[in-house]
């Protein structure tokens, strides 16, 4: 049996292709234009996230019909494709559990607005800046600068910190005095040090509690009050300053002591001289 | 204004320096052929006199062939809040008193206009605050001045100025103030008498479930009849505005 090319290479079909280039890429380049422009006219007032979305339904909306219309121009019928949609829906359905299960979670999340393109989060033991929210996943740029994705159902099922939501933040010290400091001192001189701090806010005031009676020490909290671009800067100079003051004024930052006895408190611990092998 | 001494221009030709003293720093000031090396010297962390080797380290303003520098007042960037502690105005009273804002220092070169602004230092560290709820608030900084009732109580320093504040509290309870916001980015600042003086902020107290109405305006007898104005506002928006200026603190403040 001989193949008969002109059935398919002939002047109409050419000219059927012809026709569905020239749409593809005059659609898409419409698409584009068409996403710009309404970028371009949203309001600035507009978030980064929904500005986003409206420029994905523009892309998606427009890609979908690009595809019916070169099916059409194709000649091919979608009617058979409705008909075994059922099957095909069950099938895909199956087959993209996951990935159907994503695209839902990733509605709820868009619409429980709980962060935003910019935010910055944590997520477990991570924590990154929200870098785009997809049909499927979340991208985080993290703090070192790697693009981290996670998949929208574990978003919606993890306990998730909005680090930025609110404008001012406060940053918690845990600090911990010798038993034998003065606890009206340690509180005051820790008062000065929030006080003296430019960047901490003088309201609401900084938090100071004393909170355990430690292994080494008396542990106490120091939260202080920060806008939040301010983060870093009051993180080191707080503790830095923490730090200066105590040594200043003697205050004993205590750490863990380890005591090693041999049996014997009353005798020395043996050492042993490794070159000569002599005790 | 005689007194004031630590404003005005500064003729450099180029090669020279200058170190000028202030209370909580030194500024250098060096004159480069078209540009400035500005530095400044803090008091607290630097104990020697600082050399005027040491201001070419400074950040350098590429600014043109203009030998002059200008040294002028401004008010801070940002509104202040007041911890009001002592004043309760009954009602449908009306109370003016004073407080010193502290002022920044500006260095423009060859002109005062707002393009040649070239760098801005406070006199004074100037603490960050919060006006409001910790969801919804604004930023702001803290004012740690007395209120005065008199302007004669103030002794005057070219480091401050004098904001007048009056307010009408038409309310049927009386007004205990507990935080107050002087948006001092909206006000002029001006030059009367030995004072450097902002415009009067007026205020109507309407109650804690309303929103106040602020107003700025001048009076003959704290501004004169020819307003000098040194520097115009910031933010020249409002100038009768409807704003949260009062704020009653509420629990979440204090506990945890």
């Amino acid at each position: 049996m001989e193949f008969d090319f002109s059935k398919y290479f002939n002047v109409a079909n050419f000219e059927k292709l012809m026709w569905v280039v020239l749409i593809l890429v005059v659609g898409i380049a419409l698409i584009y234009f068409l996403a710009f422009v309404v970028k371009k006219l949203l309001p600035k007032s507009l978030s980064q996230q929904r500005k986003m979305i409206v420029q994905r339904l523009i892309y998606y909306s427009g890609f979908l019909l690009l595809a019916f219309i070169i099916l059409a121009q194709l000649n091919i019928s979608l009617a058979p494709f409705f008909g075994a949609a059922g099957v095909i829906g069950l099938v895909v359905g199956v087959a993209s559990q996951t990935s159907i299960g994503n695209i839902v979670s990733g509605f709820f999340l868009v619409g429980e607005k709980s962060f935003e393109i910019g935010d910055v989060i944590k997520v477990g033991d991570k924590a990154g800046v929200v870098f785009s929210i997809d049909l499927l996943s979340i991208k985080i740029r993290t703090f070192d600068n790697q693009l981290l994705r996670i998949p929208n159902q574990t978003i919606i099922s993890t306990e998730l910190i909005n680090v930025t939501r609110f404008p001012i933040r406060r940053l918690d010290f845990n600090v911990s005095v010798a038993y034998k400091e003065d606890l009206g001192r340690v509180k005051t001189l820790l008062e000065e040090v929030a006080k003296a701090n430019p960047l901490s806010l003088d309201e609401p005031e900084p938090l100071i509690v004393f909170k355990d009676f430690g292994a080494s020490g008396i542990d106490i909290l120091l939260g202080v009050w920060f806008e939040k671009p301010n983060y870093l800067k009051v993180k080191n100079s707080i503790f830095q300053e923490i730090k200066a003051r105590f040594d200043a004024e003697g205050i004993e930052i205590p750490f863990p002591h380890v005591t090693l006895y041999t049996g014997e408190a009353t005798k020395p611990f043996p050492v042993v001289n490794t070159t000569s092998g002599k005790k | 204004m005689e007194k004031v001494t630590i404003y005005g221009k500064k003729q450099l030709e180029p090669g020279n320096s200058n170190l000028i003293d202030f209370e909580s720093f030194t500024l250098g000031i060096k004159r480069h052929t078209e540009g400035w090396f500005i530095k400044t010297f803090d008091k607290n962390t630097v104990e020697e006199k600082p050399s005027i080797d040491e201001i070419a380290t400074g950040t350098y303003y590429h600014t043109g062939k203009s030998n002059s520098l200008y040294l002028t007042p401004a008010l801070p960037a940002k509104p202040m809040v007041l911890k009001g502690s002592r004043l309760v105005i009954s009602p449908h009273q009306r109370l003016t008193f004073f407080v010193k804002v502290p002022l920044m220092l500006q260095l423009y070169s060859a002109k005062k206009q707002e393009e040649n602004l070239l760098t801005e230092f406070p006199f004074q560290q100037i603490s960050d605050t919060w006006f409001g709820e910790t969801v919804n608030g604004e930023p702001a900084y803290a004012l740690e001045s007395e209120e005065y009732l008199e302007i004669n109580e103030i002794v005057p320093d070219e480091n401050f100025a004098v904001c007048p504040v009056n307010i009408f509290n038409n309310d049927s309870s009386p007004l205990a103030i507990e935080r107050l916001i002087l948006r001092v980015d909206q006000l002029h600042l001006l030059r009367f008498k030995e004072y450097l003086i902002t415009s009067m902020v007026k205020l109507e107290y309407k109650g804690k479930d309303h929103v106040s109405a602020v107003n700025y305006g001048f009076s003959k007898a704290l501004h004169g009849e020819n307003h000098d104005i040194v520097a115009k506002p910031r933010n020249p928006e409002g100038k009768s505005l409807l704003k949260i200026n009062f704020h009653f603190i509420k629990n979440i403040y204090r506990s945890e």
